[in-house]
């Protein structure tokens, strides 16, 4: 489902990076999923005919949405019971430690003032920074495709549920279309221990996530190449696939722009409001850190919170969603 | 070259002076929720400065926003440090407004305190990230002291190199067992103590004037 932020109706296609930042047009940090009823804007309604891969995916996470619910319990009430381990004292430093190099040359090769300007406007090739994902992922480092909880930090913390998964694709990590490709060359997987494997499985979703705004450009482009590369569908590829490009789906956004700044007080202008339980999910798919099981039920990944920079996400119970950038989260803005 | 060099490390020998004598230390206190980090930074705050950081409760996540008190001196065996404390929010990974429930809170406001309660999980992990120069680790010592969140926090806090000192809390329990503490995280120096009754807190001043200055 397409973000639309509250403050000025701009539509951002499934799994957008740019949002992260706040709304490049307004500066909002406000969004909601776009009302399914808005003209020609859904998922199932761009994908049309033109590529079936989508319309499989379109239906598949509405079946998702229930089931996975309840595979997240069900996890959620057999890792309660599980004992801990001790052994993840040694991987957690390994890990960061490892995280923080490849994050550091990461931050070494990026202009200090990429983020600022491609917030500020989609620029063209120009400012494209070396973790985007159209560029990222003919060298992308392989490793196996982990859906191992533990592997990435999440322990208690239930990824996609296994049934849907064998039919559908994992949740999305934002468009990491190297990701997927490295999945499939899995003999590299035998000499790299489980840290390297968790390095690499978050590394180029987190590294272009937090190194930069990809344009809408990029984002196309990275999904046309995706789609000739793989024909294992990685969601925040995808996504951007089936969705209009950014443009057009500003130009039919006004009609369901609210017209308040203050998030609280606006409605959205369709009817069908999506299920909160469906946004929930495709909140959870899409953002890794903060997952929201129920209302005032959460279950978070420390390791994602620790490692991003970005935001975190306070769901609130209209469906709306807030999402943090770093720029509100200085120290002074902390003190009481 | 040579010349370059020289004043390369005189600068930089002046650089640390300045951190290491003027700049009051950063010292984050964590440690999972209800473990009494608040009780002890307000021990500590009203011991050395007179004044409170926030209000204790045994609800848990009663601290759901990072509160800092700032030029703390504490001064022990000719020791002194000057140190800034974060007393930080409870550190979890799962939050549910159902355990607020039992404590006869409304639901809108448990689950209110729930989200506040996660977004202030989120805000720890920040601090810890970018924010602090050494951690003080409260843990109840009524408790097991091994479990995920606090191996992964001790994992993070290893991995940069920060200080760490782990406080065994509430001693004056019955229940209390500091040598599980001991045991399961013995590459730290484990401090016992009770916050809530100003039990063996010199000990607590002496091993931070020394482990911080």
């Amino acid at each position: 489902m397409p973000h639309q932020c509250t403050t000025c109706g701009k539509v951002f296609p499934d799994g957008s990076k740019e949002m992260l930042s706040g709304c490049p047009s307004c500066g909002g940090n406000k969004f909601q999923f776009q009302p399914a009823s808005s003209a020609g804007g859904t998922p199932a309604d761009a994908a049309g005919g033109s590529d079936d891969t989508p319309t499989q995916r379109g239906a598949g996470t509405r079946d998702l949405t229930s089931s996975a619910a309840d595979a997240v319990r069900e996890r959620a009430t057999e890792t309660e019971s599980r004992p801990d381990t001790g052994d993840e004292e040694v991987t957690v430093s390994d890990w960061v430690n490892s995280k923080r190099e490849s994050g550091a040359s990461a931050d070494a090769a990026r202009p200090d003032s990429s983020r600022a300007s491609s917030t500020d406007a989609p620029a063209g090739p120009a400012s494209r920074s070396p973790n985007d994902p159209a560029s990222d992922s003919p060298s992308a480092p392989s490793g196996e495709s982990s859906s191992d909880d533990s592997s990435r930090g999440w322990g208690e913390w239930p990824t996609a549920p296994n049934s849907p998964s064998e039919t559908e694709p994992e949740p999305p990590r934002g468009t990491t279309a190297g990701e997927a490709a490295g999945s499939e060359t899995a003999g590299s997987s035998d000499h790299a221990p489980h840290i390297r494997a968790r390095e690499t499985d978050e590394d180029t979703s987190q590294r272009s996530a937090r190194s930069d705004v990809v344009t809408p450009e990029e984002l196309a482009a990275a999904g046309a190449k995706h789609r000739e590369s793989t024909e294992r569908t990685e969601p925040g590829v995808t996504a951007s696939d089936r969705n209009e490009t950014p443009d057009e789906a500003e130009a039919s956004a006004p009609q369901t722009a609210p017209p308040d700044v203050d998030g609280t007080t606006i409605e959205p202008s369709s009817d069908e409001r999506p299920d909160l339980d469906q946004l929930r999910e495709e909140l959870n798919d899409q953002f890794e850190s903060i997952k929201i099981v129920n209302p005032g039920q959460y279950e978070l990944n420390l390791m994602e919170l620790y490692d991003r920079d970005e935001y975190i996400i306070s769901l609130r119970e209209d469906g709306r969603y807030v999402i943090e950038v770093p720029d509100s989260w200085g120290p002074g803005s902390r003190e009481d | 070259m040579g010349l370059l060099t020289d004043l390369r490390d005189s600068i930089s020998r002046v650089v640390d002076r300045l951190f290491s004598e003027s700049e009051p230390k950063r010292i984050g206190i964590y440690g999972p929720p209800n473990a009494g980090k608040t009780t002890l930074a307000n021990r500590i705050a009203r011991d050395w400065t007179g004044d409170a950081i926030g209000p204790e409760s045994h609800i848990p996540h009663e601290t759901r926003r990072a509160r800092r008190k700032e030029n703390v001196e504490i001064e022990r065996n000719g020791k002194k440090v000057t140190i800034d404390i974060v007393d930080t929010p409870g550190v979890t990974t799962k939050v549910d407004y159902k355990e607020f429930l039992e404590h006869d809170m409304e639901k809108d406001d448990a689950v209110r305190r729930s989200r506040e309660a996660t977004e202030g999980v989120a805000e720890a992990m920040h601090w810890l990230r970018e924010d602090v120069d050494g951690v003080i680790y409260v843990l109840d010592s009524t408790k097991d002291p091994i479990s995920q969140v606090n191996t992964m926090l001790i994992g993070i806090i290893e991995s940069q190199d920060l200080p760490v000192l782990i406080f065994a809390n509430k001693i004056d329990l019955e229940e209390s067992n500091v040598e599980r503490i001991t045991n399961a995280y013995p590459q730290h120096e484990t401090v016992e103590l009770s916050a809530l009754e100003g039990e063996n807190m010199d000990e607590v001043y002496a091993k931070i004037a020394e482990y911080f200055a």
